[in-house]
């Protein structure tokens, strides 16, 4: 399986009024072709400033980043047709309608005639915005201009897929929408590089995650890596018919088991990490006479793996 | 009482706002010792050129008069430019409502609200106005010039620009336009300056022998600075004269300053009381202006937002200049009118003409005043347009969007140019129709040979010389509006820079037109306004070369030869300008955009 997307200690520093702002440090990431990446970070964690850097808008100030192994900055004239890029706003041109917005970016992917047509009908289909067609640009909502944006960069059907925030500030319905949209490009092969707040969605669709912080990726793999990661010493949730107390004291002193915490009638057994069966946690207890109630494993998702593998610290 | 007023006006909480943050500004600071610097360097060149050294009391008193003239002119002209930009920011505080809703929200009447607004806006104009005051002061030393003259020449100033902000508050209260009125706000205000000077100066004065103040002088800031700063080439009528009229046109024609400052004042007081009568109430009423009310009703119910789609270009980026952006904020409106009036006012000339209401001479002078100001009107919407084509997609994001594409900067930028003269190229051609009709009829009533209305052989120049010169325009507006990253910063400096460039060149063409023969005529050439003078009018215009009479002409046919060799070089060295503009565009574009990224 080839590379889509690589960077090698990417770095990018601004200048804000006279002050040096570091957005990325060092930032190395791969993404393999038909990868869908879900990067996820704090505001100001430097995702829209890493796309902007793939996307050939922003020059790096060292390292180096790769689309399709052509060098950003070097060889940006052979990346672009390569990639699609949504940025966080939509970009409404005055006057224009959905079918003229769609015909001006193929003209500027040079597509032409009949094929410039046939191309613009056909992701109209696809978004699902044939019958809004004739309408001003600007007077979509903003679900269907996010819809919109899609459509356009899919005009030239690029590899890559550039998107930043395509879900943000669109009501359930259109973020539902969008997400089955995305799939449908997922299984057309594509590779996409997509930066979202909403986990649950990106957990749902992403295979692989990248969780940056400060400029610096902390965690790059798959969804199912990120939480195993998180959940580095399991927490289980336990509860006795009677004397929770002295079962937590018990407990305490039980070999493997690195702490225990009393929440609402049950205890929150923190196991150490290199301890996968668990079991000998109700044989101890029912050992002792306890009659045990529940023990599950307290639940990790992208949200909570986020909470945890992040400090939530932004520049 | 008193209370209310204070919080009206010294006290409004809006006003005090920016009056602080203002006052702390440094732009705002810099802003004020250009503006002085220009106008004690005019002082001083002014009184250098009059030669003021060593004279007696008379000539100083008449150096004095010389500069205070020269000065208010300058003060004016950077009123009348400067007001419109500081004032037309009313018109779009509809659009950010997020801070006008808020301010209709709190318990300021609606009296503070708009007075607020109108005097926050003109406060910068008016610090301007007054840092000017010890300027003129130096003036009255010297004897020549009146504490009345000088306070006249203030209270137009200051009374231009309380209308013009009143105007623009106007608007925006009683809802009557949106973003695309700035632009036809800078429009009405610029055509209404040239258009009534130049029915004045050159229909009624220069053409129909008017020697003094006339019904126009009241109603227009520099016919009636004018009349205070040259009493004697442009006096005003005599009273006696006026004794069968009513009071009203009696004081208004034989004290034109004096009712220019009090119409206008009252023209503002007009628009800004109903405003703060009305405000809450329309905001109230609805989220749509009264246009969109009127074209709801005329378009029955069907669908507002939708339209067939129009064909796009192989070069997109020219068919958005264009079909598009150009066409849009009533620019294509403005073309549409220019050619409509422009060649409806030519058919009426030939008509009048023909009809022998007017003379050759008056048909030439007023046929001059026409192409003048749909040339001028042509060269504001070709700056406007592209000072803001690069800084607009800028703003709305969409420059982002083409620069991912495979465009190139080189394939970009020569889409605009191309876009934005395609878009002009109208504007050039309603002079033409207009000269061309003149010449066919010379040609149908056996005047070509010995006393055209125009010269013949301008049908083929003017076009030429005038596409070059809005292509040229649209050049200098691209550059800015990629140097700068805010759309009303990129179109004030074109349309500073243009104006300057016209100013300088017009000068220096017009006195070499009027002194120099034929090499007169070859400077004049690369001087757009003068060039055009002398095109259409050489005999007043160039009367060293083509007015019998006046020294020792050469031969007119050797004139019309180096006048149409001269102003082919131009226009070719004008397309050479505008080439070279481009390529250093197209080699700088990366960087810059690159720089404005980071």
């Amino acid at each position: 399986m080839g590379i889509s997307i690589q960077t090698v200690n990417l770095t990018k520093r601004y200048n804000v009024g006279g002050k040096t702002l570091l957005a990325l440090n060092n930032l190395n990431l791969t993404i393999e072709d038909g990868d869908c990446f879900g990067f996820i970070g704090p505001n100001g964690a430097g995702k829209s400033t890493t796309i902007k850097i793939l996307a050939t808008l922003l020059q790096p100030t060292w390292g180096e980043a790769r689309i399709c192994n052509y060098v950003v900055g070097y060889e940006s004239r052979k990346i672009r047709p390569l990639i699609g890029y949504v940025p966080d706003s939509f970009g409404a041109y005055e006057d224009m309608v959905v079918q003229e917005y769609l015909e001006f970016f193929a003209a500027a992917y040079d597509i032409n005639g009949e094929r410039r047509k046939q191309m613009v009908d056909d992701v109209l289909q696809l978004t699902d915005l044939a019958y809004k067609s004739e309408a001003m640009v600007d007077s979509l909502s903003k679900g269907m201009q996010q819809r919109l944006s899609l459509a356009r960069v899919l005009l030239h059907d690029p590899r890559v897929l550039l998107l930043d925030e395509p879900a943000s500030g669109l009501d359930p319905r259109a973020r539902i929408e969008i997400r089955e949209l995305l799939k449908e490009l997922k299984k057309m092969g594509k590779t996409i590089l997509i930066s979202s707040h909403i986990l649950p969605e990106l957990a749902d669709l992403c295979n692989k995650v990248g969780i940056i912080e400060r400029g610096e990726l902390i965690f790059a793999g798959t969804v199912e890596a990120a939480m195993r990661k998180a959940s580095m010493g399991l927490v289980l949730h336990v509860g006795v018919k009677e004397r929770t107390a002295d079962a937590a004291n018990l407990l305490r002193q039980t070999l493997g088991v690195a702490g225990v915490a009393l929440n609402d009638g049950l205890m929150h057994v923190t196991v150490n990490s290199d301890i996968d069966d668990y079991s000998f946690i109700a044989h101890k207890l029912v050992d002792s006479g306890y009659r045990v109630t529940l023990l599950r494993e307290e639940e990790v998702n992208l949200e909570t793996a986020f909470m945890r593998l992040t400090k939530g610290v932004v520049q | 009482m008193v209370n209310s007023m204070l919080k009206l006006v010294p006290l409004n909480p809006i006003l005090l706002r920016v009056v602080s943050a203002g006052g702390r500004r440094l732009r705002h600071a810099f802003t004020r010792w250009i503006y002085l610097g220009l106008l004690i360097a005019v002082l001083l060149v002014a009184m250098l050129a009059s030669g003021s050294g060593g004279k007696s009391l008379s000539d100083l008193a008449k150096a004095a008069s010389q500069v205070f003239m020269i000065i208010s002119y300058v003060q004016l002209g950077m009123i009348c430019l400067l007001a419109p930009v500081f004032t037309a920011g009313a018109i779009t505080q509809e659009r950010d409502s997020r801070t006008y809703n808020i301010l209709l929200s709190t318990p300021l009447t609606n009296s503070q609200i708009v007075m607020g607004s109108l005097l926050s806006r003109l406060f910068y104009v008016l610090a301007l106005l007054l840092s000017g005051v010890p300027v003129f002061a130096i003036t009255l030393f010297y004897g020549g010039v009146t504490a009345q003259s000088i306070v006249l020449s203030f209270s137009i100033a200051f009374t231009t620009a309380l209308l013009t902000g009143s105007l623009a508050i106007a608007i925006a209260v009683f809802r009557l336009g949106s973003g695309k009125t700035v632009f036809w706000f800078y429009v009405f205000n610029a055509v209404f300056l040239v258009s009534i000077y130049m029915i004045d100066a050159f229909a009624l004065r220069s053409v129909g022998g008017i020697t003094q103040t006339t019904f126009l002088t009241g109603m227009h800031p520099f016919l009636a600075l004018e009349s205070v700063v040259r009493p004697t080439d442009y006096p005003r009528p005599d009273m006696a004269a006026l004794t069968d009229r009513n009071f009203f046109i009696r004081w208004y024609l034989g004290q034109p300053a004096y009712a220019y400052v009090t119409l206008t004042f009252l023209a503002s007081l007009l628009m800004v009381v109903p405003s703060a009568i009305v405000l809450r109430r329309i905001a109230q009423r609805s989220e749509i202006g009264l246009w969109s009310y009127v074209g709801n009703i005329l378009r029955r119910g069907r669908e507002a937002n939708s339209r067939k789609a129009r064909h796009v270009w192989h070069n997109p980026v020219a068919w958005r200049e264009a079909a598009t952006r150009a066409g849009f904020s009533g620019r294509g409106l403005a073309r549409w009118l220019t050619i409509i009036f422009g060649i409806g006012l030519a058919l009426v000339l030939i008509y009048l003409l023909h009809s022998g209401q007017i003379t050759r001479t008056q048909t030439r002078g007023i046929l001059l005043g026409l192409i003048i100001v749909e040339f001028s009107v042509a060269l504001l919407v070709a700056t406007n347009t592209s000072a803001s084509a690069v800084t607009k997609e800028r703003e709305s994001q969409t420059l982002d969007l083409l620069l991912v594409t495979p465009i190139t900067s080189r394939y970009y930028i020569w889409g605009k140019l191309r876009g934005l003269v395609s878009f002009m190229i109208p504007f050039a051609l309603v002079p033409t129709v207009t000269v061309i009709l003149t010449v066919v009829y010379d040609l149908f009533f056996g005047a070509i040979f010995n006393d055209p209305i125009v010269k013949p052989e301008m049908i083929i120049l003017l076009p030429v010389y005038l596409t070059t010169l809005l292509a040229w325009a649209c050049m200098l507006g691209l550059q800015l509006s990629l140097k700068w990253s805010k759309t009303i910063v990129a179109v004030m400096a074109s349309v500073g820079v243009i104006a300057g460039i016209c100013s300088v060149l017009g000068v220096c063409g017009s006195a070499a037109a009027h002194q120099l023969n034929l090499f007169g005529l070859v400077v004049a050439a690369f001087s757009p306004f003068s060039a055009i003078t002398v095109m259409i009018d050489p005999e007043r215009f160039a009367p060293s070369t083509f007015a019998p009479g006046t020294g020792v002409p050469p031969a007119e046919g050797l004139g019309r030869v180096v006048l149409f060799i001269s102003v082919v070089v131009a226009s070719v060295a004008y397309c050479l300008l505008v080439w070279t503009m481009y390529r250093s565009m197209v080699k700088n574009f990366d960087m810059i955009i690159r720089r404005q990224h980071s």
